[in-house]
């Protein structure tokens, strides 16, 4: 864990995960970021949109078999909604995201797929049509529906949508700021996998994990939600 | 340096000072742009379309901005179920914070559909067509075929396609986490493995798919305290389980088991039974015969037990009628029975008929052992002509007995017949509402 001190507020800062690169104060929310020897303050993070989330920074819970901790959110926002991202340091310095959408929960790491042939077919014709806004499989149809297929899994791609960041909290492996814009595509499998590409100023991340049932997780420090 | 200073890790940061407590996650309000009336959030965050409590417009939450979609002329409607209404349900609380009246593309057939919330497990529908009640999660799952196929399997149960049609939202209050608009019209196809069903709605901008599952409607009163009468039961659900429907599959194996039981007792008893006989006689009486009393030797009977007594004529289109008696020598206990031989036939318009038999038989259920005489007196049409009359009379002790094996296989079977053919009409009536019902259900069906 590396500690640090807010270059606006002097309070404590600590990276609990070396893939943090990035940092929002938790008393004076100025977005730090971290260097090879020390932070910098790159402005200010306006206070997140409200929301019921029963989850929060330092909350742990375990995933097959993989204990979590939550570290950092991002706020997502797109056309029809927001949801949030919840980033997890894992066992064995492991990274993972929590998103949590409509009242599920699907957890994921970032895995290099880029090598599958389908799924660089994917990437590649998505990257091509970022600035046409239609987005088309490889064969020509529409991507919105098409499949995709990963060793002996097949994933539907089920949603397209181009979305911002409206905030963020907590730390996170890369700059968040609120504006910070990507397409975000989401496929599923017959089995509840989940797999969600990003594409941000051009470059692909690819997670891959699947949906969790609330109970599955076993959270414990949730934040308090008043009436429940 | 003085980046440095603050940069470096620093030794005072090591006493790891508490983070801010995040704010309690609650309701949230905010004035309705149409009629000043308070909208109070429920599903905060989420939420992305509200109805005004006051004056049913639907209000745009997305980013809080709070645009009017639609002002509604309209009074609220009230339903049976509050918004606001919490209730558990399958261990969980939830709270009703959406309702929508849908109706088909015929605006004739409605249905409710309450959409409830927990923070923490998301959100189901509860759903009441007809009196019937389900409960439903949006599956976060790709289901291939889904609304294409006329069977889905899933988790290793068929799903039978039961109705394609649409759905028209009519009315809605509350809160939902879609852009919901009156007059939004879906497709619906609809899968059944009762008690769930597996529903795939799709508009212009996605396909959902939910599994449902079958809910007693006192389940629904409890769980909310409805206190109102809960709308009546019409007719068979889609996926309403048959009652004893999981019983079912052992009643017919306990059936099977009991009815190989009494075959196998039938067989043991009969193949222990001696079956001996103890007296036969072939006589040839004479009409001067006729008001005598044939007595037949002394004959021995063992054990206590059954006997039978069987007698044969070989009458042609003529009658013997026998009055008998077995007596026990000891004792002088009689056991009295007749019997009627009695064989027609003849040759009529074309066609050979006969009616009747050339023998008869008599039971006596318990005899005791000792010695026996068989006392016959006959009458008979030909001792009347004048004619002799042949008997051949046959007693036997110890015999298998088939009447008690057919009474126990008839109340072994009767009840899975029973229910076979009740399940069998529960079936057709659930499919008379379907397109799609099996043809084993359209017997008796008029046809076209």
């Amino acid at each position: 864990m590396n500690k640090y001190n807010c270059p606006s507020c002097s309070a404590p800062i600590a990276f609990q995960s070396s893939l943090s690169v990035y940092a929002v104060c938790a008393y004076c929310r100025s977005m730090i970021v971290r260097h090879d020897v020390d932070v910098e303050s790159i402005g200010t993070m306006a206070a997140l949109p409200d929301d019921m989330s029963p989850l929060q920074i330092g909350t742990t819970g375990s995933c097959q078999g993989l204990t979590f901790k939550v570290i950092g959110r991002m706020k997502i926002g797109w056309a029809d909604g927001v949801w949030n991202e919840w980033f997890l340091d894992m066992d064995k310095g492991a990274k993972g995201w929590l998103a949590e959408a409509q009242g599920s929960y699907a957890i994921s790491g970032e895995i290099d797929l880029r090598q599958e042939k389908s799924m660089n077919d994917l990437i590649t014709a998505l990257t091509a049509q970022e600035a046409t806004g239609v987005y088309k499989s490889a064969s020509g149809d529409a991507a919105l529906g098409s499949t995709i297929v990963l060793g002996n899994q097949q994933l539907k791609v089920v949603d397209i949508r181009r979305t911002v960041c409206l905030g963020s909290e907590g730390e996170l492996p890369f700059v968040a700021p609120a504006g910070r814009e990507t397409l975000s595509v989401d496929l599923s499998g017959s089995d509840g996998e989940f797999c969600c590409i990003e594409l941000f100023d051009g470059a692909p991340r690819v997670y891959l994990g699947s949906y969790v049932e609330w109970d599955e997780m076993g959270c414990k420090n949730l934040r308090a939600l008043e009436g429940w | 340096m003085e980046e440095n200073m603050q940069g470096n890790p620093s030794p005072s940061a090591t006493t790891a000072a508490p983070l801010p407590e995040m704010p309690k996650g609650k309701p949230k309000s905010f004035t309705c742009p149409a009629c000043g009336g308070t909208i109070t959030l429920k599903a905060v965050g989420i939420t992305i379309s509200a109805v005004c409590a006051y004056c049913s417009s639907v209000v745009d939450v997305t980013n809080e901005n709070y645009r009017i979609i639609e002002t509604a002329n309209q009074n609220t409607l009230k339903t049976l179920i509050d918004i606001g209404c919490r209730g558990k349900l399958k261990g969980i609380e939830w709270e009703v914070i959406g309702y929508m009246q849908k109706t088909d593309a015929s605006g004739i057939y409605p249905w409710d559909e309450y959409l409830l919330y927990n923070p923490y497990y998301g959100f189901r529908f509860l759903v009441q067509e007809s009196g019937h009640w389900n409960f439903v999660k949006v599956l976060r799952k790709d289901v291939a075929e889904a609304g294409l196929s006329n069977e889905i399997w899933m988790e290793g149960k068929k799903f039978a396609i039961f109705l394609r049609g649409e759905g028209v939202v009519q009315y809605v209050k509350g809160e939902f986490y879609w852009r919901v608009r009156k007059g939004e019209k879906t497709v619906v196809a609809d899968y059944i493995a009762p008690p769930r069903i597996l529903s795939v709605e799709k508009n212009d901008e996605e396909i959902s798919i939910s599994l449902g599952e079958y809910m007693e409607r006192n389940e629904i009163a409890s769980a909310f305290a409805i206190k109102e009468q809960m709308p009546e039961k019409i007719g068979v659900a889609s996926n309403q389980p048959a009652r004893n429907q999981n019983q079912f599959g052992n009643i017919l194996l306990i059936a099977a088991t009991a009815f190989a039981l009494v075959c196998g007792i039938q067989y043991a008893t009969a193949s222990m039974a001696d079956n001996a006989d103890v007296y036969s006689s072939n006589i040839a009486v004479r009409p001067e015969q006729k008001n005598q009393t044939i007595t037949s030797p002394a004959f021995n009977i063992p054990k206590s037990g059954n006997v039978l007594i069987a007698c044969s004529s070989p009458v042609e289109n003529d009658w013997v009628e026998l009055d008998m008696s077995l007596v026990n020598e000891q004792t002088n206990t009689a056991y009295d029975l007749t019997q009627a031989i009695e064989y027609y036939h003849g040759y009529d318009g074309g066609e050979s008929w006969s009616e009747g038999s050339q023998s008869a038989e008599s039971f006596i259920s318990t005899v005791p052992a000792g010695t026996y005489r068989l006392l016959t007196d006959m009458d008979a049409g030909a001792l009347n002509r004048n004619m002799p009359v042949f008997l051949s009379m046959l007693v036997k002790r110890d015999v298998p007995v088939w009447s008690n094996f057919w009474i126990a296989l008839l109340s072994v079977l009767i009840y899975p017949i029973y229910m076979l053919v009740r399940r069998w009409s529960f079936e057709k009536d659930r499919w008379s509402e379907s397109d799609y019902m099996p043809a084993i259900y359209r017997i008796n069906e008029e046809e076209d």
